[in-house]
């Protein structure tokens, strides 16, 4: 997966593509999906192993 | 209450307490007309053979009826029977509007009056024709609607059914049901229990419930969780409430399924026992298994959203998300941001606390003049972040960027927290019968029968005698024979299961026809003197739950005008300590604790009176002394404890340009 090299991006919300913040911030800082212009993006989960308890 | 609302309002969905009777519900098969042109009805009125008004002559005007149209008078008619009887007809023909209703009135003196309306808000309802004591509707159509050949727009049009209005209403008789038909009926009931608005039609068995309670029950099934809507994943309500394992109650009532209840069910079925049990479910208390909330009864989720936006100011200045540097003003402390990620924004699934900033957010100072004047580098930002309300806890659930109408850039971040249900949570059965969960009894020491049935919840019976509540009774007996026959019961209210039924039912199935059964005591093993009542209940779990309200607080925040406790739990506030309560402390003498209660934890404040004049004296700064303006060195200042709220009230009064002087005199 080819990320920013910070490692932050966003996934956009209809087409589900992952977009970089550095591309944003290239593209005018304005939200919006490179793929199918989108204006809602959805932060990408970080792939941390989480111990859930089972109560 | 009046006989107009029958099939019009619900007779039980009405909120208690202040709005009481003011707020109403329409009823299921109530609907509202929408206007008819008032020309086009005069228009068919005119040729029917009414005068208009002004040509009528005397002889007319005397023996002839008067008719109006939307309460105005347009004219007169000799013959009001037939012109009535006529326009009913044509409007079932379909010539006239069905929107348009007649009625005709024939007062003492043999006045007749028709009134026809057209307008629009009158709430009307379907009832089935009757024609010279046969219903109009055969079991032909209702084979037409089974297949779908007919909709109910054909029942109208083929003069089936027709809406009736208040007016109108006075004109016909109208038979129950079906059987009940004679030949002096007009129309008859299309089904009783749509006099009901939605919230009342949810009630099993409701007229055996004493009316009260049933009301109770309508409100009370709003504050109901389940699924409100399946896309909750996808949105942004600011709060919002989900049950885990919602089911559809196993005693239906018909409207259930016409209002899609059963596609969003607000509950689940729990083996309900009523018994007292040691103590804990006392004053609608009520005991739960704590082996089937591990299995998940009434778990549900809470989600709430916080947002950020960051504005644009004038100056070019703009609010930006990053997270907060040590040196920024109102800087909270490292810990509180440890959550965040290099965009600021706090990363998913993340576990949080109240006070945890979720989106760091730095912005310029609000007025300009604000920085001091030995600062040269410029306006210092501040923070402005979002954190976690104080008493809630939860894990960051999904977080939405995107950009405001203004063209900001706007984050919403979704957190979620599971509850489980505890001590202190609220729930209720569909018959007014709440309760907040006394004790969580270990599944080992629960009650069982012999066949090893240990009920979910446990309920008082002292909870039943003074509510009158047997609705409950029969629902649980209707939910036990429809577990064991596996088809759900049918509460319907008129045209339910009648109890004979049921205990023939129960009998059938091996258990006792008073839905009572053996139970051995759990802890000790012997075996319960009297059998218990258990059967299945339909308990829906209510949005009050312990964890949003529990609140505690020693000092804290107090409010910049008054200097008292602030109020809310959302502030950190305190508990007021009203007027009501610092009665019984006078009833005490506890003067003492009334000071304490008053002035040491709330407003005591030290102020400084001039004796002389009354007024209240001020710090001079240079000769560093009280002083009092008007009587300059005739002054007298002496300090008396008071509130600061009685301070306030002084300078209050000071301000309409009353002088409240003070009286002072040495204590004893």
């Amino acid at each position: 997966m080819s990320e920013a090299s910070e490692g932050l991006s966003y996934e956009c919300v209809r087409c589900s593509a992952k977009v970089a913040t550095e591309e944003l911030k290239l593209r005018g800082g304005g939200i919006k999906c490179t793929f199918c212009g989108y204006r809602i993006l959805r932060k990408v989960r970080p792939p941390v192993i989480k111990r859930v308890s089972a109560e | 209450m009046h006989p107009t609302h029958w099939g019009r309002l619900c007779p039980n969905e009405t909120p208690e307490g202040s709005n009481c009777g003011l707020v109403k519900n329409l009823a299921l098969s109530a609907c509202i007309s929408v206007a008819v042109n008032v020309e086009k009805v005069r228009q068919v009125l005119y040729p029917m053979g009414v005068t208009p008004a002004p040509d009528s002559n005397r002889e007319l005007r005397l023996s002839g009826a008067k008719i109006f149209i939307n309460g105005s008078l347009i004219g007169h008619h000799p013959y009001p029977s037939e012109l009535v009887s006529e326009l009913r007809d044509r409007r079932r023909r379909g010539e006239i509007s069905s929107e348009i209703n007649v009625a005709h009135f024939k007062t003492m003196d043999r006045r007749e009056e028709i009134y026809v309306n057209c307008d629009e808000g009158r709430v009307r309802r379907p009832l089935i024709i009757v024609e010279k004591g046969v219903s109009m509707l055969q079991p032909e159509h209702v084979e037409k609607i089974r297949s779908g050949e007919w909709s109910w727009e054909d029942l109208v049009k083929n003069a089936i059914i027709e809406y009736i209005d208040a007016e109108e209403e006075e004109n016909i008789y109208v038979a129950l049901n079906l059987d009940a038909i004679s030949p002096k009926h007009t129309h008859v009931e299309l089904s009783s229990y749509t006099i009901l608005g939605i919230c009342a039609s949810l009630i099993p068995y409701p007229e055996h419930n004493q009316s009260p309670r049933n009301s109770y029950e309508a409100a009370m099934a709003k504050q109901a969780l389940g699924v409100y809507t399946t896309n909750f994943i996808y949105r942004v309500d600011s709060r919002s409430h989900v049950l885990h394992y919602p089911q559809i109650s196993i005693v239906k009532t018909k409207p259930m399924e016409i209002l899609g209840y059963n596609h969003r069910p607000s509950g689940q079925n729990c083996v309900v026992a009523i018994i007292s049990f040691e103590g804990y479910n006392m004053e609608d208390a009520l005991v739960f298994n704590k082996a089937s909330i591990e299995r998940g009864l009434g778990r549900s989720t809470f989600f709430r959203i916080y947002e950020a936006e960051s504005r644009q100011y004038l100056g070019g200045l703009k609010d930006r998300f990053i997270i907060p540097e040590a040196g920024i003003r109102g800087f909270r402390g490292e810990q509180y941001y440890r959550l965040l990620e290099s965009d600021g924004i706090v990363s998913l699934e993340a576990s949080t606390v109240g006070g945890d900033v979720l989106i760091g957010r730095i912005s310029p100072p609000r007025f300009l003049e604000e920085y001091k004047e030995f600062e040269v580098k410029g306006p210092s930002m501040r923070d402005t972040s979002v954190d976690v309300r104080q008493s809630e806890a939860g894990i960051v659930d999904d977080i939405f960027i995107t950009e405001s109408n203004e063209g900001n850039k706007l984050v919403k971040v979704r957190v979620r927290d599971q509850r489980i249900p505890e001590l202190g949570d609220k729930f209720a059965s569909r018959h007014g019968q709440k309760g907040v969960i006394g004790m969580i009894v270990p599944q080992e020491d629960m009650p069982f029968a012999e066949s090893g049935i240990v009920p979910d919840i446990i309920v008082n019976p002292h909870a039943i005698p003074s509510r009158m509540t047997i609705g409950q009774f029969l629902e649980s007996m209707a939910g036990k024979m429809a577990a064991a026959r596996g088809r759900s019961a049918d509460g319907t209210p008129f045209v339910n299961e009648k109890s004979s039924e049921i205990k023939q039912t129960l009998k059938d199935y091996g258990f006792s026809h008073t839905g009572r059964e053996v139970f051995y005591s759990g802890i000790t093993g012997e075996k319960f003197v009297a059998d218990i009542f258990v059967g299945i209940v339909y308990y829906q779990k209510l949005h009050h739950m312990v964890s949003d309200k529990v609140h505690a607080r020693a000092r804290g925040q107090v409010q910049m005008l008054t200097r008292q406790p602030t109020e809310g739990r959302a502030r950190g506030g305190g508990l007021r300590f009203g007027e009501m309560e610092r009665d019984c402390l006078i009833g005490h003498g506890a003067a003492m604790l009334l000071r304490d209660r008053l002035l040491e934890e709330s407003d005591k404040y030290l102020l400084y009176v001039c004796e002389n004049c009354g007024y209240i004296a001020y710090f001079d700064i240079k000769r560093r002394a009280y002083v009092c303006r008007i009587c300059e060195d005739d002054a007298q200042i002496s300090p008396v404890v008071i509130s600061y709220a009685f301070k306030l009230l002084l300078q209050e009064l000071m301000s309409l340009c009353v002088a409240p002087k003070l009286k002072l005199t040495e204590r004893a």
